[in-house]
């Protein structure tokens, strides 16, 4: 309880001038705290773009390096279609020759193409015109060549002449 | 919050007798660390010397806050038993009043407040205290006794007298024993017109017509005062100036310890003559002094009045201090 008649009038700790001050101070420090953390909210969400860009690239980069490997085995499957259209052209051109080198006295009836060996299934009119129009050129492409022969009714040759080569890639289908 | 880690400046004054009285004390971290103390010329009661309010202005200048605290010495003041005051005739509208916690109500008129702020206004008053809140703190550190006591707060021209029965007050009453500057040549033709006002503002001091015959007595004694002698060898030895002016000094002081003693008389019988208090008596009178002038009045009151007196020296003006500390609340 006071006993003064009046009251005493407010001594406030600060001026008015020194209030403004702090209020000018205060107003400065708000705004650049507000600024600092619009740009620390704005610092996170552009590292978190930055996360979600680099997560994007490496799932691109993933997916280039599957494609990559995409891309190794279409060239693998394309280097290998080539080399079996190279090895089937080659292996057309054997059989041309092969059908070419078989002379019109010489019926084949049966061809087994296996990777190293070429048996031939066929009828020949005598042992000698055989070994005379096949049998030699069939020397000089395999490495071994063997033919066996049996007389069937009409009084021809059935032949059965197997021909292999060594450490040879063999023929492609 | 902060405020009592630095120093506060706390002055009260108080203008009487021609003069203004200053005490002030520099307060910090609840402790006094420095006081100072200094009296002005001040003739006119109703203003302040520019030279105090200068002072004031000089000594403030070194501390952060100053508390001007002053004592309100206007007649229009008083103080009742109770809170009703239309019971004790006094304008509710016209004053401020505060409540003690001992259910007796002390009051001053707005237009002695405002005088005092007026006054002041140049250095801004800050607290404005009344003499019975001073007798009332100084009750306070008293025992509790069952009869009713008479006490008076006396200063160089003016106290305030309090009746109280265990620390409550029952009657109550502020006197100027010298109204403004009686010169005495004066004397003789503006008899005691201000004992008029006093009527008219404070209504516990005088209630009926009786009452005035005691004034009466007043006129005798300043009439005797006017006739003696030493006024007759003041005139033959204006040439001494310095035996005149102690001669004058000392018949001043007689004067206002005689007027006091009769405005004590005054109250006392008025007391008696109050309703609800035809049971009481009073012997016993204490007396707190702040000028060390009032001898004539103990030992007249001893003498004439058989009364036991008590006479306790106080500092007004410190006291001021220390409650302008507490109402601020360092």
């Amino acid at each position: 309880m006071t006993y003064s008649f009046i009251p005493p009038k407010a001594k406030p700790l600060l001026t008015l001038f020194s209030k403004l001050w702090i209020y000018f101070i205060a107003t400065i420090v708000v705004l650049m705290i507000v600024v600092d953390v619009i740009t620390i909210v704005r610092t996170a969400y552009m590292k978190q773009g930055i996360d979600s860009m680099k997560d994007i690239q490496s799932s691109y980069e993933l997916e280039s390096l599957q494609t990559e490997a995409n891309i190794d085995i279409i060239m693998k499957k394309e280097a290998l279609f080539e080399d079996i259209y190279t090895s089937n052209q080659v292996l057309k051109n054997s059989m041309k020759n092969l059908f070419d080198l078989v002379p019109d006295q010489i019926t084949l009836s049966k061809v087994l193409m296996e990777k190293n060996s070429l048996i031939l299934y066929g009828t020949t009119p005598s042992k000698d015109t055989f070994n005379l129009l096949l049998a030699s050129p069939l020397r000089s492409i395999f490495s071994s060549s063997s033919t066996v022969f049996y007389l069937n009714k009409a009084g021809w040759y059935k032949f059965v002449s197997t021909n292999k080569i060594q450490n040879s890639d063999g023929f492609n289908e | 919050m902060f405020q009592r880690y630095y120093s506060n400046l706390f002055i009260a004054t108080m203008v009487e007798a021609g003069s203004c009285r200053l005490f002030a004390q520099v307060v910090k971290n609840r402790r006094v660390i420095k006081t100072f103390e200094a009296i002005f010329d001040n003739e006119d009661e109703d203003s302040i010397d520019k030279k105090v309010l200068d002072y004031i202005k000089e000594i403030s200048k070194d501390y952060k806050e100053t508390y001007l605290a002053f004592c309100l010495n206007s007649i229009g003041q008083g103080a009742f038993n109770g809170l009703e005051f239309d019971k004790n005739s006094v304008d509710e509208n016209s004053v401020t009043s505060l409540k003690t916690d001992n259910n007796w109500t002390i009051y001053a008129s707005y237009i002695d407040i405002n005088w005092a702020k007026d006054m002041f206004k140049p250095v801004n008053l800050d607290l404005l205290y009344s003499p019975f809140v001073f007798l009332h703190e100084e009750i306070q550190k008293r025992d509790v006794e069952e009869k009713p006591i008479l006490y008076i707060y006396s200063f160089q021209d003016s106290f305030a007298l309090g009746i109280f029965e265990q620390k409550e007050l029952l009657y109550g009453a502020y006197f100027k024993t010298k109204q403004k500057t009686l010169h005495i040549e004066d004397i003789d033709e503006k008899p005691y017109e201000d004992l008029d006002k006093i009527s008219e503002i404070e209504p516990n001091v005088v209630k009926n017509e009786d009452e005035y015959e005691s004034f009466d007595d007043l006129d005798d004694t300043l009439e005797f005062e006017i006739d003696d002698d030493i006024f007759e060898n003041i005139d033959e030895e204006k040439s001494v100036n310095e035996e005149a002016t102690e001669g004058h000094t000392s018949i001043e002081h007689f004067g206002r310890d005689m007027t006091m003693y009769n405005y004590i008389i005054d109250s006392i019988r008025e007391f008696y003559d109050m309703k609800g208090f035809k049971d009481k008596f009073i012997d016993d009178v204490v007396v707190y002094d702040d000028c060390e002038a009032s001898n004539t009045v103990v030992n007249m009151l001893k003498d004439e009045q058989f009364m036991n007196v008590d006479v306790v020296e106080v500092k007004a003006l410190k006291d001021m201090c220390n409650l302008a500390v507490k109402d601020i609340g360092l």
